[in-house]
């Protein structure tokens, strides 16, 4: 079986829960959140920064363990 | 089980003395509890402390102080520190003698050189003005003491501590890289810069980022040396988190608050390590 036949035989679940791209989108989260606590532009930023910090912490830490492909 | 025997203890320890306090600083940052008054009754105010701590403009500033002093002393460390391991690497006559000396900042205590450098830094019979006054007449200045070059004071005495480390750490890239892949770069006439570009580059890149990694997370939790050297002034300009965390907690008792602060401070660290540790896994696959 091709690795394109198996990605299609994949289970659905399996198929959009991928570690690579939801990993990315905590990361850009977290690095975000990192910008907007340290940024000298906006204190409405900065106020939202934790939030956002936290959100991509905690999703990083779940994706972490999402299977790799 | 035995197994489970024998690690138990350091499972005890690692309890007690890592994940205990984090779960009891995450506990008191959702109250108003003052260390200072153990007697006084401890009320839990929700969120109120993370509203007051992100909304304080005060808080705001030493976090972009902080931002300041992390991105330009990792900035100037990376780049002294890659260029000096690039040249140890060149095994010149007395190379070992020239690396001892290069390490001597970083084998000091923080607080030893922070107190030094307030005397180089001595506006009247401080060394450093002799220095810049032998070369252009810049009169009597206070590095520590004036609000535009206080924050750059800080910046070059940490550079000045821990470019021995990065180099350090990125001498093991060259080190590691065999001769054969430069010979074939010099068969197919590859020039200098393009070999530094396609080979010694990539081949550090870990050890760069790991010195980036470590680094990084050190300088956002820098108290030390900073408090030797300006005590957080002139005014609060070289007020790092850190040392405001330090002031609330221990100053102005504001546990509740103070946690709360830690636990910001604690989180942001952590995520960058995340971002770290992925992207240095990343560039060992390649």
């Amino acid at each position: 079986m091709s690795g394109q036949e198996q990605q299609e035989a994949r289970p659905g679940l399996r198929r959009w829960f991928r570690r690579g791209p939801w990993e990315m989108a905590a990361t850009a989260l977290i690095g975000l959140g990192v910008f907007m606590l340290m940024q000298p532009f906006s204190l409405w930023l900065f106020s939202n920064s934790f939030a956002v910090i936290l959100v991509g912490t905690l999703s990083f830490v779940i994706v972490s363990h999402f299977p790799e492909d | 089980m035995v197994a489970w025997i024998f690690i138990l203890p350091t499972i005890l320890l690692l309890l007690a003395i890592n994940i205990f306090p984090l779960i009891w600083a995450i506990v008191l940052s959702f109250t108003n509890y003052r260390a200072n008054q153990p007697g006084r009754e401890v009320k839990w105010v929700g969120t109120r402390n993370y509203e007051r701590l992100l909304s304080s403009e005060d808080i705001w500033g030493y976090l972009q102080a902080t931002a300041h002093f992390v991105c330009w002393s990792m900035f100037f460390q990376v780049l002294l520190g890659f260029g000096l391991a690039l040249l140890i690497n060149r095994q010149f006559k007395g190379h070992a003698t020239w690396t001892t000396l290069i390490l001597l900042p970083m084998m000091l205590s923080p607080a030893v050189v922070g107190t030094f450098w307030t005397y180089i830094y001595q506006p009247q019979a401080g060394i450093f003005n002799y220095i810049i006054n032998f070369f252009i007449d810049a009169g009597t200045f206070s590095m520590i003491g004036e609000v535009a070059l206080a924050p750059w004071a800080i910046v070059m005495v940490d550079t000045w501590m821990w470019t021995p480390y990065v180099m350090l750490i990125c001498l093991a890239g060259p080190r590691s890289i065999p001769d054969y892949l430069y010979e074939a770069a010099e068969v197919d006439r590859a020039s200098k810069l393009r070999q530094f570009w396609s080979i010694t580059l990539p081949m550090v890149l870990p050890f760069l980022m790991l010195a980036v990694l470590f680094r990084g997370i050190e300088n956002f939790k820098m108290f030390d040396m900073v408090v030797e050297l300006t005590s957080g002034g002139p005014g609060s300009t070289t007020e790092l988190a850190s040392i405001n965390l330090k002031r609330e907690a221990f100053e102005k008792w504001r546990t509740g608050y103070s946690s709360a602060f830690a636990i910001l401070l604690f989180l942001t660290v952590f995520g960058l390590g995340n971002i770290y540790v992925k992207f240095l896994n990343k560039v060992k696959e390649r």
